[in-house]
């Protein structure tokens, strides 16, 4: 083994020679991610990664052209010489495109979902859609819900599901370090302000050993790198906060980037005496030593809401009322900072490191007392409800990893991890019982990409286990993709483990805007298995398809037992039930571009199921998140390059609810007074036992450059003409209702209550400089 | 021509809003489509506590029956039920539960239940399913005085748990105040101390309350206010909702 080891080890070093560097903006020096390559005339080409950095391997010796392109630079092409050596060519430098008539199609191209060609079940984003979308409120989560596999359970809720599984099984990374509840509660958008996001990559199945501790999805976001030469920036100022970001050189090498926003709900604070705000702080650094880059990143969002509605209880005249008191109280805060590094040890040889902390913390009270005397019948009627939970996570992880380009067009890469996580869970208004775990979750992948012709092919493994228990996972992974023609055949199976799991609080919270982290200590960890096979191809040009069915085996998953001992329930050593699930659809994606328009469609039929023994005696019943149906479907028009009009349509079948068959009293028991109070529960059967109506919604945008007026002169103040208008109306269908629940109206019947029963208008302005 | 293609597309634009459906504000709505079959199971819904204090009478009963979601017109005094036959036996002996307006329970003046017997409970109504429960307490707890001690500013309590007992409530009482731990059982040693600072007043009582299986997880079981959430409905009786359980109870005075 060790001969064969060295000899080709030999072999790679000897006969399989490499082209390798970097790609970036000329004027900004961002590094550029998805830029074509190709050696002229041969078949020898590739991409750049998310670093910006490719490698062409497997080269002759011989003289080359080296063809350089991506939609919105200039081609650039180069004279290469392959020798005795490897090459690399550090940083090219590509132009933009400067035809101003071809802005309207560039935008218009990238303003798109792009498939990766060598994954199945994953793709790509420009955060430029943010910007011409104004619909999407510039929030990455809801541009990611008009994406493919993606269905959500709670229109209230922030969280999605990914092909069936549930949310806690979705990893969000922002450049490497892995983001925990990465949602602001207050405006349920994402925590990342998009102007400091480069790209958004999304992989909903088979991803490969390299992505572990989660089982459904990773949503990996890249930051911008900052301008090489001069500062640049955006302002968004308006009448609830503002928005903003700088990008600028740091002495010679070096540059950075800050972004910030500060939000605050001003009608309910003035008008309601309701405290809230949300603030969001993002920053980076980056700087190079010879063929080593460097990045520190640092992270720190808060939320805070303060609601309190006991003063409204001074209104109810009703002398039987003996107590009244509600209130809502939510503080969050997210933060983490890392230090990056990539070196190019040799052209064909990229070693990178990691080492990061990211912590998230939460304290969510609810409280409603109502108490109320039956004269009648001589008893006190009393609702005394309320939760209170304290739940953080702290995550320390070190990082390394090899990736090796070298013979028969194969990319091999080693990594390690070893992620440090601890948790802290209080639970209850009288328990004053705090709860802490922590684990050491170690883990080891080993993959390797090959490309013979028109078949890639992947192989990984990943070793992982809880350093705690003697029970390390091997976690095998396998993908390929084969092309013939315009057409390619993909397909993906992997055995995915997730060491925590996420509480799922859907019934007991009226929504559920967080994940509250929980080890699984002396458990088997979550268990996934993924089949997934699909074709892509080509219609016209310009248009893409996708077709994708998938198949999940979800063979461990938990659910926390609410029954009994409710105070131990969400303890570390809780009464976790262990059941099992599946997941199951198919999915039809249309993409592409034509002159000013641009897009996707997208249509999926699925099924998600779970089975628990205390439930129904263990017989499947839908999952939470179960969506039949769902159509999503972004139009974007760029009419001119200063004017940018969207539209954004979503139809999905109703989620799955438990519906009552009657009402009983739950009695409460004072001992020292030997008395009871009484308080109406529901009696649910069944879970899951009704589906709700579809949910539709249609949003329409407009994005336009200012020329005249205040808006278009205090940009000129500044020094800049580049300010922009946006307006969104959203929910255009307010006549047809959403409903979100339903309450019974004696007399009257069940009422369908929705979100919002008029259409939302809202308005925007941003000075770019 | 102009003004005809702008007609066409407001018409056009009011025939998409439409499509979908149109619920005015005051509609009910889009009503949900059922998966699964569920129906509505008349019966009593109880809580009935045998209180082991020395102490007769201090039993008691509570009866109300379930109801459908849209009887919830009608108050909630109408749930309760007034003219059940109400029995608990024990041995050889029956005696019956008499309904007290006042209190709203069913109570026995002369009863009073101890350790180390089981009690079964009947309670028959017209139209409703017969209910039957049963609950004991094996073997109750014991403290001893010296076991209580106060030192800086501290109360420190020790009792001996009760195999039988699955939960404890531990209050301090002064004469206006009282503060509570609620502690899981254990047939251990059950040791715990109170801050005299949190308490007003100067305490003059140490209560404890031990409950055993039944009660313990009709007491602990979740509750919430979210409609068309699922949630167990925990019940300790058969034919039947809610509990019948047994609670022992030790004052000690300070």
């Amino acid at each position: 083994m060790r001969i064969l080891f060295t000899s080709l080890l030999i072999i790679s070093f000897s006969y399989a020679k490499s082209i390798s560097g970097y790609i970036a903006d000329k004027l900004s020096g961002e590094t550029i991610i998805g830029a074509n390559l190709m050696l002229e005339n041969t078949p020898y080409g590739t991409s750049t990664d998310r670093n910006g950095f490719f490698v062409i391997t497997n080269i002759p010796n011989g003289k080359y052209t080296l063809w350089i392109s991506h939609i919105a630079y200039s081609e650039k092409r180069l004279s290469v010489e392959i020798k005795s050596e490897n090459i690399y060519l550090k940083t090219i430098y590509l132009q933009q495109t400067a035809l101003k008539g071809q802005a309207v199609t560039i935008t218009a191209k990238r303003g798109n979902l792009i498939s990766k060609d060598t994954d199945i079940s994953s793709f790509e984003v420009d955060p430029i859609i943010l910007k011409e979308v104004p619909q999407f409120g510039k929030d990455i989560f809801k541009l990611v819900k008009y994406s493919p596999g993606i269905t959500v359970s709670d229109i209230m809720s922030p969280q999605y599901y990914v092909r069936g599984s549930d949310p806690g099984e979705n990893l969000v990374q922002l450049d490497g370090m892995t983001i925990y509840n990465p949602q602001h509660m207050l405006s349920l958008e994402a925590i990342f302000n998009p102007y400091s996001i480069k790209n958004i990559e999304m992989l909903v199945g088979g991803f490969g050993a390299e992505y572990g501790g989660r089982n459904a999805s990773i949503l990996y976001l890249t930051t911008r790198e900052g301008h090489k030469d001069k500062t640049k920036g955006e302002f968004r100022p308006s009448i609830s906060g503002f928005q903003g970001a700088i990008e600028f050189p740091v002495f010679s090498n070096g540059t950075a980037m800050i972004s910030g926003r500060g939000l605050s709900d001003i009608v309910s604070l003035v008008a309601m005496g309701i405290n809230n705000g949300i603030l969001d702080f993002n920053s980076t650094y980056q700087t190079k030593l010879g063929n080593t880059k460097l990045r520190f990143s640092g992270f720190y969002a808060r939320d805070f809401i303060d609601y309190d509605f006991s003063r409204f209880g001074l209104y109810i005249s009703d002398p039987d009322l003996i107590d009244y008191s509600n209130g809502f109280f939510t503080s969050t805060s997210n933060k983490a900072i890392g230090l990056q590094s990539r070196s190019i040890l040799a052209p064909n040889l990229v070693a990178e490191g990691h080492v990061y902390y990211s912590g998230f913390a939460v304290t969510n009270k609810n409280f409603f007392h109502f108490s109320l005397r039956d004269a009648v019948n001589n008893v006190n009627i009393i609702l005394d409800y309320e939760t209170r939970i304290r739940n953080s996570v702290s995550d320390w992880t070190i990082k390394g990893y090899l990736s090796w380009f070298t013979i028969l067009n194969q990319t091999i890469k080693f990594g390690v991890e070893q992620n440090f996580i601890s948790f802290y869970n209080q639970i209850g208004s009288q328990d004053k019982k705090s709860n802490r775990a922590s684990i050491y979750l170690q883990s080891l992948f080993l993959q390797d990409k090959i490309e013979a012709g028109p078949l890639l092919i992947k192989l990984g493994i990943r070793h992982s286990g809880l350093s705690s228990e003697n029970n390390w996972k091997w976690e095998p992974r396998t993908s390929f993709a084969l092309k013939f023609g315009q057409t390619t055949l993909k397909g993906a199976w992997g055995k995915y483990y997730q060491y925590i799991t996420a509480m799922n609080t859907q019934d007991v919270e009226i929504s559920q805007y967080l994940d509250y982290y929980y080890p699984l200590i002396d458990k088997e960890p979550l268990t996934s298995i993924h089949n997934i096979v699909g074709i892509e191809g080509k219609i016209f040009n310009d248009f893409d398809y996708s077709v994708t069915g998938y198949f999940k085996d979800l063979t461990t998953i938990y659910r926390f037992d609410y029954s009994s001992e409710a105070e131990s329930a969400y303890a570390y050593n809780a009464t976790l039930e262990k059941g099992n699930g599946t997941a199951k659809g198919i999915e039809f994606l249309l993409r592409g571009s034509w002159k000013f328009l641009s897009g996707w469609v997208n249509y999926s039929w699925s099924e998600s199921k779970r089975s628990f023994p205390s439930l129904q005696n263990g017989k499947m019943f839908f999952a939470d998140g179960d969506q039949t149906h769902s159509i999503s479907t972004m139009i974007m028009a760029k009419l001119t390059d200063v004017i940018t009009a969207s539209t954004t349509f979503k139809y999905s079948s109703g989620y799955p609810r438990t519906w009552e068959t009657g009402i009983i009293s739950h009695y409460s028991y004072d001992p020292v007074k030997n008395s009871f109070g009484i308080y109406p529960k529901q009696i649910t059967p069944a879970k899951n036992n009704v589906r709700y109506p579809s949910l539709i919604t249609w949003d329409i945008g407009w994005k336009k450059k200012l020329r005249s007026g205040f808006g278009y002169q205090l940009a000129e103040f500044i020094g800049t003409e580049n300010v922009w208008f946006t307006m969104a109306v959203k929910n255009l269908l307010f006549l047809r209702r959403n409903p979100y629940m339903y309450v019974y109206i004696p007399d009257y019947g069940y009422y369908g209550v929705g979100i919002s029963y008029f259409p939302i208008v809202n308005v925007g302005y941003s000075i770019e400089f | 021509m102009g003004k005809s293609i702008n007609q066409l597309n407001i018409i056009g634009l009011l025939f998409f809003l439409f499509i979908p459906g149109c619920d005015l504000p005051t509609d009910p709505g889009p009503l949900p489509s059922t998966i699964i079959n569920t129906e509505f199971n008349p019966g009593h819904n109880i809580l009935g506590i045998l209180r082991i204090d020395g102490i007769t009478g201090s039993s008691f009963i509570r009866v109300e029956r379930a109801y459908k979601v849209d009887e919830v017109s009608v108050s909630l005094s109408s749930a309760v039920v007034d003219s059940a036959m109400v029995t608990v036996s024990w041995e050889d002996t029956t005696v019956v539960f008499e309904y007290f307006p006042q209190e709203g329970v069913y109570k026995n003046a002369r009863f009073i239940p101890e350790t180390g017997i089981e009690y079964f409970l009947e309670i028959s109504s017209d139209s409703l399913p017969k209910l039957t429960a049963t609950t004991s307490i094996e073997k109750g707890i014991t403290i001893e005085p010296s076991f209580i001690t106060i030192s800086n500013n501290h109360i420190s309590i020790i009792f001996a748990g009760s195999p039988t007992l699955d939960l404890y409530d531990v209050y301090l009482v002064s004469e206006t105040d009282k503060i509570h731990q609620r502690i899981p059982g254990d047939s251990s040693a059950v040791e715990l101390s109170f801050d005299l600072d949190d308490v007003n007043g100067t305490p003059q009582t140490v209560e404890i309350y031990g409950y055993e299986s039944n009660l313990t997880k009709y007491l602990q079981s979740s509750i919430t206010i979210k409609p068309q959430a699922y949630h167990e409905t925990v019940t300790t009786v058969e034919n039947g909702y809610g509990c019948f359980g047994a609670v022992q109870v030790l004052k000690i005075e300070l």
